[in-house]
């Protein structure tokens, strides 16, 4: 079947790869053939105020965190600093769009590899439980979406200034009720994930993520690394190389002359036990998961411990919204012709995005630098790495294993050719 | 009453739409196992290459595989469903025209790259389709509205009301009244009228009414005439509406 065009790329990614490899040259390339969209130059011409919108289109399992990266670019261009109220409600939103894309991953994309079932559909006929917790913690994350970004998809309300429409109290209350609720499904599926066995690699690894104070942090300011970088968010084209490739549509990102990791294990790698919300701290402690992890595969394992993690932020998020003092949602700003940079973690890593405006807000010149992009060339020596490690392994388990780490990076093509 | 064969693709675009497939999956399995998804790469293995009893068409052909796929569903499939303003009209990335695509590639790669993708077209371009579901990302209560029409057989019929309709009925303010522009007197309806609602003026991604004047909203609107036209080729720019209001507009510039 293989041979049908109705059956051609790697299933469960989110986008068109494939995966091509010699094993007598012991050789693998990962191959994106995604339509190129060229979202870089078709927001050239268009107001500062639409490109959010714009930009959300990039990813339909991201699309928040690309509207809010422009959103702080923007800013960055016109000098607005976002009040207490503003920066709660888009950790909220941010967390949450980690948590929605990390539960499609895990469970939907990732899950049938360790279960051995061939799909999400089946593993509703199979573990009805499982299912179960899957559909509740997707219904969670994306009721978050909805009630403070106005839809679970493509949100409405994210602005340059803030937000256009204040949550009301009553809906934040309850929504801090149904995601309280919901931190006992986030603690099942760490320890779901904590219970697999994952196939084997290592391989030196420079894990990046942003900071703040020190401090991982998803609306982070400054760029750090376990091999030592330590610069501010604006300066990511001086620490970030693309290059273009002739069998990929998406370019592959390196660091000095080799691959980085960004995403869940590089935020969790960098994270000290007690940067940990309290349940993911005892969690962790109680299963005895040990980081850093060194296995390119336990991304999935993180990906897990950041789902409760991050559960665990957009409810604390919410409470200081809530109690905290109330300050205005949409603050006043002038427009400034300039550059401004806006970087945030996205579910999958680091994301930068920046703009050139001019003095009537009108976009000359943006770049973009996905997560995707930058854990390619890691992705693909990790596969080399594991061949070169697993001479021994038949063939067809070679192949599965291969798709499993393609898997276990959860790529984002469609982010990746943007 | 039959189980339906079902089966998703996914061409060049954001996979948003598909994502509501996934929403409503819950929902799906609670009335009794009616539909059967055998080939949906995002969510397994395929399990059939056809026939299908009706196929839903996500993002814009871009890619010599799009274009492949999209023929060859055609043939193995009873009814074809585009998902999304990707697959019915090209999509945001529609808006950078043909003529620029050239120059945009080599700024954005380099000289000696060669694209995999050409010029985003509507799916109707390369085949014929039997229904579209619009949106940006499509509205899952009208997903919904399909499916059981799909079901019992029944003709599903798409709204023919503009978005102003909907606003009307959530007692939103009139943005194009407050802001001076707004796409909502000229799209489509049946997203709700959510954007409004959150405060955010309609960028059109239902697509336009049939017959929609734009170049009377354009006169009627209070922006710049450049931006305007920037804010029209966003969602329209390979629709029928859109290309008649650019010949009218050529004749009257000349």
């Amino acid at each position: 079947m293989s041979e049908n065009v109705l059956s051609s790329y790697i299933t469960k990614i989110e986008g068109h790869g494939r995966l091509n490899y010699s094993i007598a040259e012991g050789l693998v390339r990962v191959e994106i053939d995604e339509g190129e969209r060229l979202f870089e130059k078709l927001v050239i011409g268009q107001s500062y105020l639409d490109v959010p919108f714009i930009t959300a289109r990039i990813c339909g399992v991201c699309p928040t965190s690309h509207a809010l990266a422009s959103i702080r670019a923007i800013e960055n261009c016109f000098e607005i600093t976002p009040n207490d109220s503003i920066e709660n409600l888009r950790r909220v939103l941010q967390s949450a769009q980690i948590v929605q894309s990390h539960i499609l991953h895990l469970y939907f994309l990732a899950l049938p590899d360790y279960l051995k079932v061939k799909s999400g559909l089946e593993l509703q006929q199979k573990n009805p439980h499982l299912f179960k917790v899957a559909i509740e913690l997707k219904r969670v994350a994306d009721l978050v979406i909805e009630k403070i970004g106005g839809r679970a998809v493509h949100p409405i309300t994210p602005s340059v200034g803030g937000f256009l429409k204040r949550p009301e109290s009553q809906e934040v209350e309850k929504l801090i009720t149904v995601v309280r609720s919901a931190v006992r499904y986030g603690i099942e599926t760490v320890e779901l994930f904590a219970s697999f066995q994952y196939p084997y690699i290592k391989r030196p690894t420079e894990y990046f993520s942003l900071v703040k104070n020190g401090k991982v942090d998803i609306l982070g300011d400054t760029i750090v690394s376990s091999g030592g970088v330590e610069t501010a968010s604006t300066n990511y084209p001086y620490v970030i190389k693309e290059k273009v490739k002739s069998y990929s549509s998406a370019k592959f990102a390196q660091h000095e002359g080799h691959g980085l990791l960004v995403g869940a294990i590089a935020r969790v790698n960098l994270m000290e036990k007690s940067d940990f919300n309290p349940k993911t701290q005892k969690t962790i402690e109680e299963l005895g998961i040990k980081t850093p992890f060194t296995n390119s595969y336990k991304n999935n394992l993180a990906q897990a411990i950041e789902v409760l993690n991050y559960l665990e932020e957009i409810e604390a998020s919410l409470v200081n919204y809530l109690y905290g003092h109330k300050e205005r949602i949409k603050i006043p700003y002038r427009i400034k012709a300039g550059t401004g940079i806006g970087a945030l973690e996205a579910p999958r890593g680091t994301l930068y995005h920046t703009y050139e405006f001019n003095e009537k807000g009108i976009v000359t010149n943006c770049d973009i630098v996905t997560p995707t992009v930058q854990n390619l060339t890691n992705l693909e020596d990790d596969a080399n790495e594991y061949l070169k490690q697993n001479k021994s392994v038949t063939i067809p388990r070679r192949e599965r294993e291969l798709e499993m780490l393609v898997r276990a990076y959860d790529p984002c093509i469609t982010c990746s050719v943007h | 009453m039959k189980k339906l064969k079902l089966a998703i693709f996914d061409l060049t675009d954001c996979e948003g739409c598909e994502l509501q497939f996934l929403a409503l999956r819950e929902e799906l399995a609670k009335e009794g196992q009616d539909f059967e998804i055998t080939n949906w790469r995002l969510a397994g293995e395929p399990e059939s290459v056809g026939p299908f009893d009706a196929t839903f068409i996500e993002g814009s052909p871009m890619t010599d595989h799009d274009i492949e796929v999209v023929k060859q569903a055609r043939k193995v499939s009873e009814k074809i469903i585009t998902l999304g303003s990707c697959a019915a009209a090209g999509g945001v990335q529609a808006s950078l025209l043909s003529s620029g695509r050239k120059k945009a590639l080599t700024d954005v790669y380099n000289e000696k790259y060669q694209a995999k993708g050409r010029a985003p077209k509507p799916v109707s371009y390369y085949i014929d389709v039997d229904i579209h579901l619009p949106g940006c990302p499509i509205n899952p209560g009208e997903l919904k509205t399909l499916l059981s029409a799909l079901l019992i057989g029944k003709k599903f019929t798409p709204a023919y009301f503009p978005v102003c309709l909907e606003c009307k009925t959530n007692e939103t303010d009139c943005l194009f009244l407050e802001e001076g522009f707004c796409l909502g007197p000229v799209t489509k309806g049946g997203c709700g009228a959510i954007c409004p609602a959150g405060g955010l003026r309609c960028f059109g991604c239902f697509g336009p009414l049939k017959g929609a004047n734009l170049g009377a909203l354009k006169e009627a609107s209070r922006i710049d005439p450049e931006e305007m036209e920037k804010k029209l080729g966003l969602f329209f720019s390979e629709t029928d509406e859109y290309k008649e209001y650019k010949i009218k507009k050529r004749v009257e510039d000349k």
